[in-house]
């Protein structure tokens, strides 16, 4: 009968707060639904597994959440390591755009485009997540952990083992590489 | 004197931690002559922005767990606690 209880509060977490958990999934792994929802899962079980740690400090959805973010944190450490790390060394996307004298090879044109009505626009959103699924692998990461996650860049460091100063490196790599392909696939249709 | 190149870098790091003075006054110098870095800063502002707007959209943003999706992460879940719970999973 304790069985029933159980599974009762685990169907009670899915249906108060299983689409934000997976919202807050989603913005955190680039628009990855598959994966964001097996981390919904995973979140759910860790939490029903600790159930009895959890005593009520905080809001269920609050627990749930830090759950869910080191779930993430944690998907996106094992990725890291699963990869060859020396993929910062050939994907330098700044060499692209300037001379061996540090000037401009082309010169960026400033976009007219309002932020509010850019964010709205669900054509302009596919774009960018198109343009941040097109990054290196490594930088992807680490730029929507930061940009998308709004993790600080301490705890990026430890779990991608890196150091700060390769962190500023990679999250100006990848605001480049983005601007471009920006400038490619969206701004230059009306340029 | 900064050169464009070393403008971009320092324009991303800006939003990384906080500049040095004299890193301001180069990048700041470098911009009131600099068109085309004047362009890129601004568009780095725009994607910013737009970054920004997304990461706050959990809160209020539309998509949702299909209905399959809901019922596989039950029948997952159901299976595992029901298992765990040291009990014959109910028939």
């Amino acid at each position: 009968m304790h069985q029933q209880d159980d599974q009762e509060l685990v169907a009670s977490w899915l249906e108060a707060h299983g689409d934000y958990l997976f919202r807050f999934a989603l913005s955190r792994l680039a628009g990855d639904t598959e994966q964001a929802r097996d981390m919904v899962q995973e979140t759910l079980l860790a939490a029903w597994k600790g159930r009895k740690g959890f005593a009520g400090r905080s809001a269920v959805r609050t627990w749930l959440v830090g759950i869910l973010k080191h779930k993430i944190t944690d998907h996106i450490r094992l990725q890291i390591r699963s990869r060859q790390l020396h993929e910062d060394i050939e994907s330098d996307p700044t060499s692209d755009w300037f001379g061996a004298d540090g000037h401009w090879l082309e010169a960026p044109k400033a976009w007219r485009a309002n932020p509010e009505s850019l964010f709205e626009d669900s054509d302009f959103r596919r774009v960018l997540h198109r343009c941040l699924d097109a990054l290196p692998a490594l930088q992807r990461d680490v730029f929507v952990l930061r940009e998308l996650g709004g993790e600080d860049s301490g705890t990026i460091c430890n779990s991608c083992n890196i150091t700060a100063t390769h962190l500023h490196v990679l999250m100006h790599r990848a605001r480049m590489a983005l601007r471009g392909c920006l400038d490619l696939n969206w701004f230059g249709r009306s340029a | 004197m900064y050169s464009c190149r070393q403008v971009s870098y320092i324009l991303s790091d800006a939003l990384e931690r906080r500049l040095k003075p004299v890193e301001w006054l180069n990048l700041r110098l470098h911009l009131t002559i600099c068109g085309m870095c004047r362009n890129y800063a601004h568009n780095i502002r725009v994607l910013e922005d737009v970054l920004v707007r997304l990461r706050q959209q959990v809160d209020d943003g539309t998509q949702q767990l299909s209905v399959r999706d809901r019922e596989l992460i039950l029948r997952n879940l159901e299976a595992i606690t029901g298992h765990a719970s040291g009990e014959p999973p109910a028939t």
